[in-house]
């Protein structure tokens, strides 16, 4: 090791050979390190979690493993879902609360991840398949996938109805009526069996999660739909939501619009009137029919908050018939139409002659030449007429 | 609990273990350990997994000095007389460990992925708590020297064995869903090159440091800062480019012993001031253990120990009949192998770290059978060399390696 015999000549000081060796290999050695610490490749993208606070506040790690697992999952299938995606106009507003007697009311709150349990790759696109078939199941309902606002992510965002309109601008389905967490430390699923069919779905009731059946959840939707129907019948009014009142040519309300109500009616008794915004029944924040029938339902003798033109009401809403008739709502004086032109813009809002125009704007009893200003006018206006035994509200274009 | 009362707590427990296992002729090492069962979440939960995680500096620190000591097995001109047999042993030993585990996982039908890495872990053999046992017994003779040896190769030998295998996995897993190409080569051989030549790299820079700088340093104190200093560097530049701290350290110890004259010297300042070190580090060990893990250790737990038991003792006592090893060494070598802990642990966080689709299974198996072989190793190994007549009890201790 130690030759005595330096074979370079060194030209001052004597370099040991095996100092010299040591250092040269110490050289190789730091440069084994730069350039290995420049050559590191960059960290491939993540697959990105689907930001819940579901995700963030499991306890377990177990549980947020699982969790970003099935985001990925999910993630990775988005491009065999995408043609089975409906657009949807208002993903933030799903959520589902389960009554206890197992009625669903919508919640305004966040959309919660979607994911598949027990669905091999080759499965995906006959799971998709029976998507479809589970819409012909529903009839009226249809089951609902979209995109998360990560682009990566699904939601299952809803089960939406056919109910409603079916086109508004370039969306058909509006009304989100769910939206899916699953049980334990799988959140966010569909239980599908594993040829494909979706079984369940995972909500958040309240605090807790259950799993609940696709079937049980239609029956349920259908109830929530006849609740919807009954409102005519049972309290004698009709409304609008947000996204329906844009179709009629109203301004969208923070609410639910009402647009009829039958005289004498519980509704009419307790002075709810057309052009009136309820917004919320007792403790429920009302955005729509469904949330309207549904605390409706639940709720007895309800203090109902609503907004008239710019003022805030309160109204008292008893369903039993025998409730004393309110006077507010008495007493209203109006015009009524003798004749409609053809053509004109009365006649275009539906008018008839015989109607009574009750209301000008918000401004009640009101004047010949108020109305007769309203309907030869340009600008949009609402009126509020009685045919029949029953008050409506229409927009004038 | 506050984390200094904790560390008091620890010493003190430690201590009193290691003389209560005394009488029943039990290793100290497995008295840490028991203390740490005691005080973790395990049990008496006096010591959270908080304060667990602040005092893992403390575990770095020893783990870094013990395989420190252990690089020093490969001085070459021992490693010259005893290098080929040490070699065979390590191979035919951590192979055959390998194949029963793997093999039998198959037959218990897990997939051949999860079949090697439990294979590939399995290797391993617990550097630190087989080295406190020959350090508390005084060995001296032919099994310990094989020992040690045998243990560092070991160490590196599943090291590259896992990080072979993780970069085929990573690269099938690339080339299924992307298809081959230099991208996908690249990000799936880097790690593997990386770890092996930079930790060797790091390893040798810092031993050239500490055996230059050793030379100057007189003091018995001074000598301590500077080894501490030079492996918490190691380790902590290791962690700082993900290099692995465990060949970074080994490489330390081999280079300073082959380099300095002073590395006797510095070892001896070692023994003299690092059992406090070791206690905390085996204690924490114990507390990290979760003794509630073994009754659900099912039946791959099962094959996975009594491959990995029956692989090694096979696989020493195969050799030792084919090369001239000592009859002692042909015996008992293989009981002396069984510990298993930190590289093993350090593996299965990799693999939750890079396949953490595989590591529920993996993490399961793994952690139950620590547990086993934390508590049976040291024993087992404290009865080969005492059966091997390599202890000397009687003599106070003056230097870390035999």
């Amino acid at each position: 090791m130690m030759s005595p015999a330096d074979p370079e000549p060194s030209p001052s000081i004597p370099i040991h050979p095996t100092l010299r060796r040591i250092v040269i290999l110490a050289g190789g050695a730091l440069v084994v390190l730069l350039v290995g610490s420049l050559l590191r490749p960059r960290a491939a993208a993540p697959i990105p979690a689907v930001p819940t606070n579901e995700l963030a506040n499991l306890p377990e790690l177990s549980q947020r493993r699982m969790m970003r697992d099935l985001a990925g999952y999910v993630a990775e299938r988005v491009e065999s879902f995408s043609r089975f995606l409906a657009p949807v106009s208002a993903a933030g507003r799903g959520g589902l609360l389960i009554k206890p007697d197992s009625a669903l009311i919508a919640r305004p709150g966040s959309v919660v991840p979607f994911g598949m349990v027990g669905l091999s790759r080759s499965d995906s696109a006959r799971a998709a398949a029976r998507i479809g078939s589970v819409d012909s199941i529903a009839t009226s309902w249809i089951l609902v996938l979209a995109r998360g606002d990560n682009q990566r992510s699904l939601s299952l965002t809803g089960l939406a109805g056919g109910v409603l309109p079916l086109s508004c601008g370039p969306y058909r389905l509006r009304e989100l009526v769910v939206s899916t967490t699953v049980p334990g430390s799988f959140l966010g699923a569909v239980a599908f069996d594993l040829d494909g069919n979706a079984l369940a779905l995972a909500v958040s009731c309240a605090d807790r999660i259950t799993l609940i059946s696709l079937s049980d959840m239609i029956r349920a939707l259908r109830q929530q739909a006849s609740l919807e129907r009954q409102l005519w019948p049972r309290y004698g009014l009709r409304g609008v939501g947000p996204d329906s009142a844009a179709q009629i040519g109203m301004a969208a309300p923070d609410g639910v619009m009402l647009t009829e109500v039958i005289l004498e009616s519980p509704a009419d008794r307790a002075g709810l009137w057309p052009g009136d915004v309820i917004q919320r029944v007792g403790s429920y924040t009302v955005t729509s029919q469904t949330d309207l029938a549904s605390a409706l339902d639940t709720l007895q003798a309800t203090p109902i908050e609503l907004h008239r033109g710019e003022r805030k009401v309160t109204v008292s809403l008893d369903p039993s018939p025998a409730s004393p008739p309110s006077t507010r709502a008495n007493g209203t004086s109006g015009i009524t139409l003798t004749q409609v032109e053809p053509g004109s813009r009365a006649e275009r809002a539906g008018l008839q002659p015989g109607d009574l125009i009750l209301q000008v704007g918000y401004g009640r009893n009101p004047t010949s030449a108020m109305v007769r200003k309203a309907l030869n006018g340009n600008s949009p206006v609402l009126l509020v007429y009685q045919r029949d035994r029953q008050r409506s509200a229409v927009m004038l274009p | 609990m506050n984390n200094l009362a904790a560390l008091g707590l620890i010493l003190l427990l430690a201590l009193l273990a290691g003389h209560v296992v005394k009488f029943i002729r039990v290793p100290e090492v497995t008295g840490y350990i028991l203390a740490g069962v005691a005080l973790g979440p395990a049990g008496g939960n006096l010591i959270s997994h908080e304060a667990l995680n602040s005092l893992q500096v403390f575990s770095e620190v020893a783990l870094g000095l013990i395989l420190f000591a252990i690089g020093s097995a490969f001085e070459l001109g021992r490693f010259r007389r005893i290098g080929r047999r040490v070699a065979t042993l390590t191979i035919v030993e951590s192979l055959l460990a390998a194949v029963l585990v793997a093999g039998g996982l198959l037959a218990a039908g897990q997939p051949l992925v999860i079949a090697l890495l439990l294979g590939v872990i399995a290797m391993e053999t617990a550097a630190a708590s087989t080295l406190m046992v020959m350090r508390e017994c005084n060995a001296e003779g032919p099994l310990t020297d094989t020992l040690s040896g045998v243990i560092a190769l070991n160490n590196i030998f599943c090291l590259t064995g896992f990080l072979v295998l993780a970069a085929g996995l990573d690269l099938h897993r690339a080339v299924l869903q992307s298809g081959l190409g230099w991208e996908v080569l690249y990000r799936a051989l880097y790690p593997m090159i990386w770890q092996l030549l930079g930790s060797v790299a790091l390893g040798f820079l810092v031993g050239v440091l500490l055996a230059a700088w050793a030379s100057t340093v007189t003091e018995h104190g001074e000598m301590l800062i500077l080894l501490i200093g030079a492996i918490l560097l190691a380790v902590g530049v290791a962690q700082l480019l993900d290099l692995s701290p465990l060949l970074a350290t080994l490489g330390v110890g081999a280079t300073m012993v082959n380099l300095s004259g002073e590395s006797r010297r510095l070892f001896k300042a070692l023994a003299q001031t690092d059992p406090p070190l070791y206690a905390i580090f085996f204690v924490i060990a114990g507390a990290d253990l979760d003794l509630g893990l073994l009754p659900s250790i099912g039946i791959l737990g099962v094959v996975y120990i009594a491959g990995r038991v029956g692989g090694k003792l096979l696989g020493t006592t195969m050799v030792a009949r084919r090369i001239p090893v000592e009859p002692v060494v042909r015996r008992y070598l293989g009981f002396a192998m069984l510990s298993q802990a930190g590289l093993a642990v350090g593996l299965m966080l990799a693999i939750d770290r890079r396949f953490p689709d595989l590591a529920p299974v993996i993490t399961t198996v793994v952690l139950a059978a620590v547990t086993v072989f934390e508590l049976v190793g040291p024993v087992s190994a404290r009865h080969a060399l005492v059966h091997a007549g390599e202890t000397h009890p009687e003599e106070p201790v003056t230097s870390l390696l035999p």
